[in-house]
């Protein structure tokens, strides 16, 4: 077979592929972004994939779902979802699995959220495009409600908004109620980020892609969210693409790990193989940045 | 509420009002001139709250009746040119490429004319009419429109929250008119309150012309530009118009500015 070698020594081969990305080729007018990468995500399990700044992860994670900017040319590769190859789908077809199969989840969530849209809105979206929002409002209390007209109105404009669907989404992600009338400038880098996890996980995907979604917050936040990501994987056994260039955190999360360098798939294997006895040269060095307690080394080896 | 959209909207709902009651309003028939000794070119009295022009008739009234006229070209045109100049722009600004081409390539044609020329010459062939006055100045006031909202668009694309909701499956179509536009929406409202000024002004200069409304039907634009010739000693048949006309534009203006504040909850609370 052509899927690699690794994958027979690491995983049985009974075990079950969600993404399959067979030697994915991207280019730019003039270089090369991802360069022949070929991996499969199994389901249940997390895969980190790490690398360093421009080493192409962002734009593997989009590929996945067809979205690499115009600039971007894939020219060679397939991946695979459920068995099918995704750039033979239709426009359609492809746009069914983006949030609802296939979600993701970006390092930034202060940009990621439409500034004009409210938070209850927003996550209506997704349920929306994939026609499973029911926008029943929670009832009423007050001395109107018992005058059904009354009762519609003090809904007020935040009517479908303020529906059950939505109030239990906010709540898997810790989240109060009143988060869904509040506009995204109103909230901290914390519960924006669990917004987006909320809304990629509304309409119930198998597969989801994190990109450095802990990046942009401080340690004490992304502690909360890492632990939120967890438990809600184990929960609902998803397959988890995690993009992030923090050992420490592949430590924490990961089954599996993917190191890239230059568009270049370096190594792969499980985490405790690859963190503790590295195949590849790059993987040594970039395990040897991590500062250690007691480190008594003067340069870090990589600089 | 804020003192601008207040007086802003004062302004405007009195305008509409004056142009739905115009009859009850006038108190006398716009269009009955009065050339018997003395009756033109009256300066405003408590029987003429307006003066009256040369052909002895009643300005007040025709001013009320022009209301109608001017307001509804001012909303129609802009209506027209609002929806041609935002589904251009945000389809040409969002998607790119050949049909980006086209629409701009589209766009620059209709640049190339003079607009006033551009109507004189539509006018022509369809007949002059308050109807078709509305019709072509929508129709040749859009571009402009459209290049603003285009420019909007090819930075609003951009932004990761575009991305964010495509990554949710959100569709092209809902992308476009629910997530990107309503952030376009400050200066393409600003831009559409001048443009209602302008609606109006085009109106007025086509009445002059004799291709818009048509005489002796009163519209402000037609009494502005008959006082023209009176201007040194009859000011009232200039500066009743000319008011109406300034006033109008910059309640639009106004209205314009706080609608914009309201889409952008950001702004909120800065400025008043
Ligand atoms: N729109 C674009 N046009 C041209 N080149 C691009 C574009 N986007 C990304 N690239 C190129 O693709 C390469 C990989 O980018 P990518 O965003 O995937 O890196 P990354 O591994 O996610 O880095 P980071 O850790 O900084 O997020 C970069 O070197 C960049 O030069
Ligand atoms: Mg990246």
């Amino acid at each position: 077979m052509i899927r690699g070698w690794w994958e027979g020594v690491t995983r049985r081969m009974a075990e079950e592929i969600d993404v399959e990305i067979k030697h994915l080729t991207v280019q730019t007018g003039t270089k090369t972004v991802i360069n022949d990468v070929s991996f499969s995500l199994y389901k249940g399990e997390v895969l980190a994939l790490v690398g360093e700044s421009g080493s192409g992860k962002t734009m593997t994670a989009l590929s996945v779902l067809d979205l690499l900017p115009p600039e971007l040319e894939r020219v060679r590769g397939e991946i695979f979802f459920n068995g099918r190859n995704i750039f033979d789908m239709g426009r359609e077809e492809i746009r069914k699995i983006r949030g609802k199969e296939i979600s993701m989840v970006f390092q930034e969530p202060f940009t990621a959220l439409n500034p004009v849209m409210n938070i209850g809105t927003q996550l209506s979206e997704t349920l929306i495009a994939h026609g499973c929002f029911k926008p029943t409002p929670s009832k009423v209390h007050g001395p109107w409600s018992i005058v059904p007209a009354f009762a519609k109105a003090s809904e007020g404009r935040h009517g479908p908004i303020m529906s059950d669907q939505l109030k239990h989404l906010l709540s898997t992600v810790k989240l109060l109620d009143n988060v869904l009338t509040a506009y995204p400038h109103e909230l901290s880098g914390g519960m924006r980020q669990r917004v987006m996890i909320a809304m990629a996980l509304s309409c119930g995907p198998s597969v989801l892609i994190l990109d450095e979604p802990t990046t942009a917050l401080d340690v004490s936040i992304q502690k909360e969210i890492l632990d939120l990501i967890k438990n809600i994987q184990k929960e609902r056994a998803l397959s988890v693409l995690f993009i992030t260039h923090d050992l420490s955190i592949v430590n924490l999360i990961a089954d599996r790990v993917c190191v890239m360098r230059q568009g270049k798939l370096i190594e792969i294997g499980m985490k405790e193989k690859v963190l503790n006895a590295p195949e590849h040269e790059y993987t040594k060095m970039l395990l040897g940045c991590i500062p250690r307690l007691g480190d008594t080394r003067e340069r870090l080896p990589c600089f | 509420m804020n003192f601008r959209i207040l007086f802003g909207s004062i302004i405007i709902a009195s305008m509409a009002l004056a142009a739905i009651f115009a009859p009850s309003i006038a108190g006398q028939d716009p269009l009955k001139t009065d050339l018997s000794g003395g009756e033109c070119l009256k300066a405003p009295s408590l029987k003429h709250l307006m003066g009256t022009d040369n052909l002895g008739r009643d300005v007040f009234s025709r001013m009320a009746y022009g209301t109608r006229v001017s307001l509804s070209v001012g909303f129609i045109a802009v209506f027209i040119s609002l929806i041609l100049g935002v589904v251009f722009g945000a389809v040409s600004g969002y998607f790119g490429g050949w049909v980006d081409n086209i629409i701009m390539r589209t766009v620059e044609i209709v640049y190339c004319f003079p607009t006033l020329f551009l109507i004189m010459i539509i006018i022509t062939f369809m007949g002059p009419s308050m109807i078709n006055v509305m019709i072509v100045i929508g129709l040749t006031s859009w571009p402009g429109l459209a290049r603003l909202v285009r420019a909007e668009f090819l930075s609003l694309r951009e932004r990761d929250f575009v991305l964010a909701a495509k990554v949710q499956g959100v569709s092209n179509l809902r992308i476009i008119f629910r997530h990107v536009l309503p952030n376009a929406l400050g200066p393409v409202f600003v831009s559409a309150t001048l443009s209602v000024g302008t609606a109006i002004l085009s109106e007025s200069s086509l009445s002059f012309l004799g291709l818009g409304v048509q005489i002796p039907t009163p519209s402000w634009g037609n009494i502005l530009s008959s006082g023209r010739n009176y201007m040194d000693y009859a000011w009232w048949l200039t500066l009743f118009p000319g008011m109406a006309i300034l006033l109008t534009v910059l309640s639009f203006n106004l209205i314009g500015e706080s609608l914009r504040e309201y889409f952008d909850p950001r702004l909120v609370g800065r400025g008043n």
